[in-house]
């Protein structure tokens, strides 16, 4: 039996990380690299660290599983054991879109640093379906929050003078009633 | 320990994802939203990014419905009740300069309202209930009696009806369409829903082969079993009092209050 193919990628604190193409691929930035050949010695991923990388990971082996049952499925064929180094609890074929949905919602259920993290990762990595769902949380976070409460949550600092804030606030009264 | 990091530190293109994806349903949320920082702000009144956020929230949410006086009702309070009742915690739509006035809202559509303002006969007005923009319409040389039949439409052919106020469009009355361009009167049209007894029959147009446009039946809803059965009180009395095509849903007026039933989750 064929096992899949790995690749090796290398967080920016050294840290080693083995995982099918398959779910490393979810990536297009480790997808155009491995394309292009640069996989030699393990793929550098300078921007992400390994505690991000790991949480990206994790995500991925569990998207790209639950993508393998889906066509091992159609196919009529049983799909092949899980690598031993994934740390999810993947269990192929048993993957619907139920399962995958509880799992996004419980994966970003976590503090805002981590959040961020995850999301810049997103970003950098190019994990379209990973980056929409951070952007949907943070999103969530922000609704209902007056402009002082989300600026409390995200760090932001108000740099409207205390005029311009009243007159906003007066053009759209109804909005802050 | 790091400092804690900033959204804004985030790229740009995420800032505008996120903004993207803050659900519509209460606007609000968006004004508020737009007053966190200047960058946010001017992120959320670029016009191109709000082009984006209405293809990306679509349909685009209910902001209210507007309710008529009962026919029957002579009092003045039922008479200048307002009509506008909002769906959201707080609405942008501001209460219309002439609710003072005796009028009836004949038909909503692409964000505009044929409102009737005659006290003996017809007198019609286009009105954009978030603008506040009103255009009165020439009175028809046909005479002619409405029973909630006039509509008004967008006219441009190509627009996708996201953001169409202050746009050129058509006033259309029961059989006959006024063209509030061109000033004049043509064209048969009907409308495709109507109720009858406790069903809805849905129609749609539908060209043939041939190239012929005829009727098709596309659902029968019994909007009885859409109601609390248990509750005596609502029952008898209920009838479809109007309905948003664009959102799939029905008002229907009962003697304890007007329901919002979603045709399309049900």
């Amino acid at each position: 039996m064929a096992s899949p193919a790995m690749v090796t990628l290398i967080s920016s604190d050294d840290a080693r990380f083995e995982v099918t193409e398959a779910a490393a691929t979810m990536s297009q930035t480790i997808r155009h690299m491995i394309e292009d050949g640069c996989t030699d010695g393990g793929i550098p991923l300078p921007n992400v660290p390994a505690r991000t990388l790991a949480k990206v990971l994790e995500y991925c082996n569990k998207h790209a599983a639950a993508t393998a049952a889906e066509s091992s499925a159609a196919g009529g064929a049983a799909a092949g054991s899980d690598s031993g180094s994934s740390s999810s609890a993947d269990s192929a074929g048993k993957d619907d879109g139920v399962d995958l949905a509880s799992f996004d919602k419980a994966f970003v259920e976590v503090d805002t640093d981590t959040l961020y993290d995850l999301l810049l990762a997103a970003n950098y990595l190019d994990v379209k379906t990973l980056l929409d769902l951070c952007c949907q949380k943070v999103a969530d976070m922000i609704r209902g929050k007056t402009p002082e409460q989300i600026r409390q949550t995200f760090g932001i600092k108000n740099d409207f003078s205390p005029e311009e804030e009243e007159k906003i606030r007066k053009e759209n009264q109804w909005a802050f009633e | 320990m790091a400092p804690r990091r900033r959204l804004l530190e985030l790229i740009d293109d995420a800032t505008e994802e996120i903004l993207l994806r803050i659900p519509p349903e209460e606007p609000a949320h968006l004004v508020r939203t737009s007053l966190v920082c200047k960058l946010w702000r001017r992120r959320l009144l670029d016009p191109a990014f709000l082009r984006r956020c209405r293809e990306f929230h679509r349909p685009p949410p209910m902001l209210g419905f507007l309710k008529n006086p009962r026919r029957t009702a002579r009092t003045v309070d039922h008479v200048h009740a307002p009509r506008f009742v909002p769906t959201t915690s707080a609405t942008p739509v501001p209460k219309p300069a002439f609710d003072f006035s005796v009028w009836r809202a004949l038909s909503c559509y692409h964000g505009r309202v044929v409102v009737d303002e005659g006290y003996i006969g017809v007198e019609l007005a286009v009105w954009d209930p978030v603008t506040g923009h009103r255009q009165k319409l020439p009175r028809p040389r046909i005479p002619i009696g409405f029973n909630n039949a006039a509509a008004v439409l967008c006219a441009v052919g190509s627009c996708n009806h996201l953001d169409c106020h202050g746009g050129p469009c058509q006033a259309r009355m029961g059989i006959l369409e006024f063209d509030l361009d061109k000033n004049c009167l043509s064209m048969m049209d009907t409308l495709d829903m109507y109720p009858c007894r406790s069903n809805l029959y849905m129609w749609s147009r539908k060209l043939d082969t041939e190239g012929s446009a005829r009727w098709v039946q596309r659902r029968i809803i019994n909007f009885e079993k859409l109601l609390p059965i248990n509750n005596p009180r609502i029952r008898p009395n209920a009838s479809m009092i109007g309905f948003a095509e664009v959102l799939g849903v029905i008002f229907m007026g009962t003697d304890v209050g007007v329901f919002v039933m979603d045709l399309i989750r049900w």
